[in-house]
């Protein structure tokens, strides 16, 4: 069953997104994307030769084909108006079923589907007859479209709004070349627009503008050359200007550099200046100013007042500026709605309004994460993650861990929350004892350990002896209700502490790693009797020696080196021995070179290095 | 006589109660039965989802290693003009600029050529357009700014000026 698809279908810019996994995503446009985000420009081209481009290609042979391209034609929808090009006539709804046929080609490509339906946004201010012509664009075009909404409440449906109870809204929209205030107000599943207001000749485009301007006089002044007649230099100029004006959005200062720019008599020039982001503010200063009116006029025709507003969202690429959302925020009194992107949440909230109509939303709402990672405390305190951090749930993962001692006849399980590898520095969530272990030699039990984690949040933990079958298990409720702040709190902890924690973690790697060997020595010692020489057990017992000498006295460097020693001389012994064992295999058989090789003692070895691939188990039995 | 009518009527009213219960209970097969079909409809729509997010994955993942290095190529190209142009003013510049466009080429970077060809607005971005009286009309009569080709991939659009014809006299 295809997917019904969310298109907002603007004036400068338009883009569609769907539903994946219950989530909105927008569908790429198959020209690629530019540089401000994932749209692509609302142009409409028909050459001579009978072709028609749409998007980025219709846009790049405007100034060739002026006749034929046709942009803007939002503005035209539900009126008589007709574009003649070279001897034919298109309706308004003609041209806007050439965009809307490229999204549905592209959305067929990215879903491998076909693609029949649709909603389409449109301003809340649109009447019949330009919502009807947005309808029959869509006819048009291939595609039923299933329901028109309001791109302010498109905008609401992506940050969430209808889910929070009553609200008045007011939504701020400014793009590239408009600026649309709306105010609404929602409940029970209801939008309805009380006012709107606006200015249609004011967006990005007037900030570029002031930008550029300020460059080109501050060269001429500091140069004495005037660029504006270089078109190759005005192209640079006006692609570094823009990507500085996006780049002053995140940081407070930022170079220019044209290199080269121009060359005159005296030689060639260049254009280095630092722009700073109050500098930008400052120019756009009367850009701003303008967006006040139609705030004012919007509150004024809904009757309401500032302080009735409980929300604030904010939609097109300029206000991801600072300086706009202060100033919103600061005639509001009240900060703005943030977590979508006001360039993509229109298309983003018809996907979602599509979702609902297709059925796919119906209780499946969007499926919760654990916000830090869960594990157990192991050998060493250390803390041994199960489930990672912002994992989807319902999830599930097991894992196999072993004994500490020998004869350890339970294992306390210790529920660990959080990002840090020492389990002391995490929060415990719970712990309980699974008892009735059968005594054997460290290392040989197997324990699974598994973390369930249901669509509720709740947290069951259980340890199940595989020999036996027994089993314990904990459940954990509300796992201590962190903020957002605090869960960030606790991540940037863990990048802080990284490097000590991973120190230290290494360090009780090494000491489990002497423990692991000092055992595995002991023992090989007992069971080699005779095979080892009176030389080898000297020297195998006073490296046994020097290792404990080592762990006693803690420092790291020499623990390591010590466990090195004694595990070159449990080689020269193990190798000893499987020489032995091959050589009277070999008496034995009448026939020849069937030897086992000496290497394999590196197995014997190997098998006393399992602290790597088994984690163990504290025990806090003393 | 009596009696058996009393007893007709007991066993009435045991055989309406369970034929209510029947019904109640054939009303509530029903709902589960119809929940479980729209659970089991779901499910299927979450697997084909995943099955398709992942498919998604493994083809953009291709896309992303064969693709990699396009973003930084992307953001170098403004270094290769000041160098061309630097270059125009200085030898040494000159090999400077030669030796990086070489390791760039090696990659699989290739300039657009663009002068002299039909106008394409899959490789070029027309600026304004020149009358001409030698160019047919609709070629590439200037270009402002160098396009690039990334594995045959456009990284940045040739930005040209269009040749079109001397303005006809006026009948």
């Amino acid at each position: 069953m295809s997917k019904i698809i969310g298109i907002d279908l603007g004036t400068s810019n338009s883009a569609a997104a769907v539903l994946i996994g219950g989530r909105p995503t927008i569908i790429p446009s198959a020209e690629g994307t530019s540089i401000g985000g994932k749209a692509f420009p609302s142009y409409v081209a028909y050459t001579k030769e009978g072709q028609v481009l749409v998007g980025e290609p219709a846009k790049r042979q405007s100034v060739t084909n002026p006749e034929g391209t046709v942009q803007g034609i939002k503005r035209k929808m539900g009126t008589d108006y007709k574009v003649k090009v070279y001897g034919k006539e298109y309706s308004p709804e003609d041209v806007s079923a050439q965009i809307l046929r490229k999204i549905k080609t592209d959305a067929e490509t990215y879903l491998a589907d076909t693609v029949d339906k649709a909603v389409i946004t449109v301003p809340a201010y649109f009447n019949d007859n330009q919502r009807q012509a947005t309808k029959d664009a869509g006819t048009i075009a291939g595609l039923e479209v299933v329901r028109i909404i309001n791109e302010p409440t498109a905008a609401a449906l992506a940050f969430g709004l209808d889910k929070v109870g009553e609200h008045k809204i007011m939504v701020f929209d400014l793009g590239g070349g408009t600026l649309d205030v709306t105010i609404m107000e929602i409940g029970e599943g209801v939008f309805e627009v009380r006012s709107t207001s606006g200015d249609t000749q004011l967006g990005g485009r007037d900030m570029d503008e002031r930008l550029t301007n300020y460059v080109l006089d501050r060269f001429k002044q500091e140069s004495g050359v005037d660029l504006r007649g270089d078109s190759m230099a005005m192209q640079r100029l006006r692609e570094a200007v823009e990507v500085v004006k996006i780049e002053l959005s995140s940081v407070l200062q930022t170079n220019l550099n044209l290199p080269y720019i121009t060359a005159d008599a005296s030689g060639p020039k260049h254009l280095s200046m630092t722009l700073t982001r109050s500098k930008l503010e400052e120019l756009i200063q009367d850009v701003m100013e303008r967006c006040r009116g139609p705030m004012v006029q919007a509150l004024k025709d809904s009757k309401l007042e500032k302080a009735d507003i409980g929300k604030i969202i904010l939609v097109g690429g300029p206000t991801r500026m600072p300086i706009v959302q202060e100033f919103v925020k600061s005639f509001m009194g009240k900060d703005i709605e943030r977590g979508v992107d006001p360039m993509e949440c229109v298309a983003m909230g018809a996907a979602i309004q599509a979702g609902v109509l297709g059925g796919e939303v119906k209780d499946l709402l969007l499926l919760d994460v654990t916000p830090l990672s869960l594990g157990i405390e192991t050998l060493g305190a250390v803390a041994t993650k199960l489930i990672e951090r912002n994992t989807t749930i319902p999830t599930r993962n097991s894992q196999v861990f072993t004994t500490a001692a020998d004869n350890q006849t339970s294992v306390e399980v210790n529920v660990l929350q959080g990002e840090r590898p020492l389990a002391k520095d995490n929060v415990s969530l719970g712990r309980f004892t699974l008892v009735g272990i059968p005594p054997a030699p460290r290392g040989i039990p197997q324990v699974e350990v598994t973390f369930d984690i249901d669509a509720n949040g709740i947290i069951h933990v259980s340890a199940k002896d595989l020999a036996t079958k027994k089993e314990q298990r904990i459940t954990i409720t509300a796992p201590h209700k962190l903020s957002r702040s605090d869960i960030d709190a606790k991540i940037k902890d863990a990048e802080r502490f990284a490097a000590d924690d991973l120190k230290r973690k290494e360090e009780i790697e090494v000491k489990n790693a002497a423990d692991s060997l000092l055992y595995a020595s002991e023992k090989m010692l007992k069971e080699a009797g005779d095979v080892a020489t009176a030389e080898q057990k000297d020297k195998i017992e006073k490296a046994i020696a020097d290792l404990k000498n080592a762990q006693t006295g803690g420092d790291i460097s020499e623990i390591k080196a010590k466990t090195e020693s004694l595990q070159t001389s449990i080689y020269e012994l193990s190798s000893a021995m499987y020489q032995k064992a091959a050589q009277e295999q070999q008496a034995q058989q009448s026939q020849s070179g069937q030897g086992a090789g000496p290497d394999q003692g590196k197995e014997q070895g190997s098998s006393d290095q399992t602290v790597d691939a088994d984690y163990e188990v504290v025990n806090d039995k003393k | 006589m009596a009696e058996d009518a009393e007893m007709s009527l007991e066993q009435k009213e045991d055989q309406c109660d369970s034929e209510a219960k029947i019904e109640e209970l054939e009303l509530q097969l029903c709902q589960a039965r119809s929940l479980s079909e729209e659970r089991l409809d779901l499910l299927m729509h979450c697997r084909a989802d995943l099955d398709n997010v992942l498919r998604r994955s493994a083809r953009e993942k291709e896309e992303n290693v064969k693709y990699a290095s396009e973003k930084l190529i992307a953001k170098l190209l403004p270094v290769l003009d000041s160098l061309d142009q630097a270059a125009k003013h200085d030898e040494g510049t000159k090999v400077l600029y030669a030796q990086l466009l070489g390791i760039l080429s090696a990659e699989g970077l290739t300039a657009i050529d663009a002068v002299g060809k039909k106008f394409d607005p899959y490789q070029h971005e027309a600026l304004f357009q020149v009358e001409t009286g030698e160019l047919e009309e609709g070629t590439v009569a200037e270009e402002i700014q160098k396009g690039y080709l990334f594995n045959s991939r456009v990284v940045r659009f040739s930005k040209v000026a269009v040749a079109k014809p001397l303005n006809a006299a006026k009948i």
